[in-house]
């Protein structure tokens, strides 16, 4: 009897929040739906629901009860000091207009992840040339990435069920705080066919709020704990764990001469185009294998139907090798066994 | 030929070409190199005895005038082979990038900066909301304009500057006729630098010297020439 008269307590705040955003949604915007009741309480139940459950702080008590909670705790392999109530909070946007919210924690995590990723890839590869340590730090912890480690990875789950159906079926508070609760975009418009691409403030994409929540986790696992060991060991294990081709990122659009120039500013000599191989030459295919030489020394080899094609790429398989030069067991700064390695001097500019 | 100061000849050993197959695909680059000197002139290579100054006039190379400022900021605790000293003190934008220049350790240094200066946020710098904090951490610090304002280009460039450093960074004004910092590009080069102090101190000396050379130097609010000071100004 007492959940219900909390949920009722709890709701009547709900439905006067709702139709105060549902009177301002329709005075402001014309791409909100207007058809239905129904259909305005879903879009607003996000942030109706949230606001209410953030006005207080959720104690660890009340965190407790939901099962959502402990079960990604335990998911995550999390440490005891990492409060649910903690959790909870990483799961709360900003949009929701709650007080205690991942804004902080977002931009924590986010500093140690940028950090942990760029020392692990150029410790990794040294010569990476800029835009591609850029793209393959963006491969790990862009916002896309972070969501479908979220979503997929971690289970995390949006919180979805209208307020009414909620109130309906006196559902405790406590089940959403194990839920991603964010103010969704409404994608809906009046016009059959036209799609909304704005957002109004505060709006965010689930693929966002995902992402944050994920930053959250990481930046709140060092709040609780205050040990950077196990924050990386943390990122190690979910984010660096993911494989990445870094092979496959690389385009070039003059490789001959930008192998010419790599070779004039390392000091080494021209490089040199051979055939090594052909075959058929006058027929319809042929194949031809040439490899590109500096002094007696081989830089690449590789294929082509024609001998231009074959030198182009035998170019870029030379520049990949010296781009993806990869040390012997690296070691990052942070390891405490750390030996100074190679410091590259920058990419080559054609 | 007054302009011709230099004419390098460098011919193929006769061996060497005989053992050379017929099939090579690339000819062998010119052998005799002509390097101009004076004003430039389209297609041709010019000396690096003509352009490789700073903006200040200093010539770049390995020695004691263009190191000194570097290695006094830095001291015995801190230092740097010689190399890498003058690599953090290039740009990108230098001698179209013959040089060795500091844009990645300048990546490097950027997020362990953005990472030291997060946890001197929350552990150094009072909480306006208790309720919001974790563990006695200031989380609700993060975000707010005094934490950003530490690491922003601005105060970095006002760091170079107070520590007499400007004079030897070698890089290339958009516009050599430019003399506001924020538009000739100075501010993002001389942010750039002190970044690429950092990540060759972590790149050389680790994690833990790194630490310490950013709580000491940048973020002591007991030295006035600190980040962290100079941002309250």
């Amino acid at each position: 009897m007492n959940r219900i008269r909390n949920s009722l307590v709890l709701s009547k705040p709900f439905i006067n929040q709702s139709s105060k955003l549902i009177h301002k949604s329709f005075s402001t915007t014309r791409f909100v739906n207007q058809t239905t009741t129904q259909e305005s309480l879903n879009t607003t139940q996000t942030t109706s629901s949230s606001s209410a459950s953030n006005s207080k702080i959720i104690t660890e008590e009340e965190a407790s009860k939901s099962a959502l909670l402990v079960s990604l705790h335990r998911r995550l392999n999390l440490p005891k000091e990492f409060k649910l109530s903690t959790l909870a909070r990483c799961l709360t946007c900003r949009s929701s207009q709650g007080k205690l919210n991942n804004y902080g924690l977002n931009i924590l995590g986010k500093n140690f992840l940028s950090y942990y990723v760029s020392e692990n890839l150029l410790a990794t590869y040294p010569r990476l040339p800029t835009i591609i340590l850029n793209s393959a730090i963006d491969s790990y912890i862009s916002n896309e990435s972070l969501a479908s480690i979220g979503e997929h990875s971690w289970g995390i789950e949006v919180d979805q069920t209208p307020i009414l159906q909620k109130f309906l079926r006196e559902e405790p508070i406590e089940y959403s705080y194990g839920k991603l609760r964010f103010l969704p975009v409404n994608p809906k418009t009046n016009e059959k066919g036209v799609t909304k691409i704005t957002k109004n403030a505060g709006e965010i994409d689930p693929t966002v709020a995902y992402s944050l929540s994920v930053r959250s986790i990481i930046g709140a696992l060092y709040a609780s704990t205050k040990s950077e060991t196990l924050t990386k060991k943390f990122i190690y294990d979910h984010i660096l764990s993911r494989k990445l081709d870094i092979s496959t990122m690389f385009e070039f659009e003059q490789p001959t001469r930008e192998l010419s120039r790599l070779c004039k500013r390392e000091g080494f000599e021209v490089p040199i185009a051979r055939l090594l191989a052909e075959n058929g030459r006058l027929t319809k295919k042929p194949v031809f294998v040439v490899g590109v030489f500096s002094g007696e020394n081989k830089l690449g080899e590789s294929y082509g139907s024609s001998l231009k094609e074959a030198k182009i790429r035998a170019s870029v398989d030379a520049l990949k090798k010296w781009y993806l030069y990869k040390p012997l067991n690296p070691k990052v700064p942070s390891d405490e066994d750390y030996q100074p390695g190679l410091i590259d001097h920058g990419i080559v500019i054609v | 030929m007054n302009s011709i100061r230099k004419l390098i000849t460098t011919q193929v050993p006769l061996a060497q070409r005989a053992l050379r197959p017929s099939s090579s695909i690339i000819s062998q680059s010119r052998s005799v190199v002509y390097l101009h000197k004076g004003p430039r002139v389209r297609g041709l290579v010019r000396d690096e005895e003509d352009y490789m100054y700073s903006p200040s006039g200093k010539k770049y190379g390995l020695n004691q005038e263009n190191l000194q400022s570097l290695k006094e900021f830095l001291g015995k605790e801190y230092e740097l082979p010689d190399e890498l000293s003058l690599q953090i003190l290039t740009h990108k934008s230098f001698a179209h990038g013959i040089k060795p220049f500091n844009e990645k350790l300048s990546i490097l240094g950027s997020h362990f900066l953005k990472n030291r200066a997060s946890l001197y946020t929350i552990h150094k710098q009072e909480s306006k909301d208790v309720d919001a904090d974790i563990n006695g951490l200031s989380i609700s610090q993060l975000g707010s304009l005094t934490s950003r304002n530490i690491t922003s280009s601005e105060i970095l460039y006002a760091f170079i500057k107070k520590n007499n450093l400007t004079d030897v960074i070698f890089w290339k004004k958009r516009d050599a006729l430019l003399t506001d910092p924020s538009k000739s590009g100075e501010i993002k080069v001389s942010d750039g630098v002190v970044k690429a102090i950092i990540g060759a101190i972590l790149s050389h000396h680790g994690k833990v010297k790194a630490e310490k050379f950013i709580d000491d130097v940048l973020l002591n609010s007991s030295n006035e020439k600190s980040l962290v000071n100079l941002s309250q100004n």
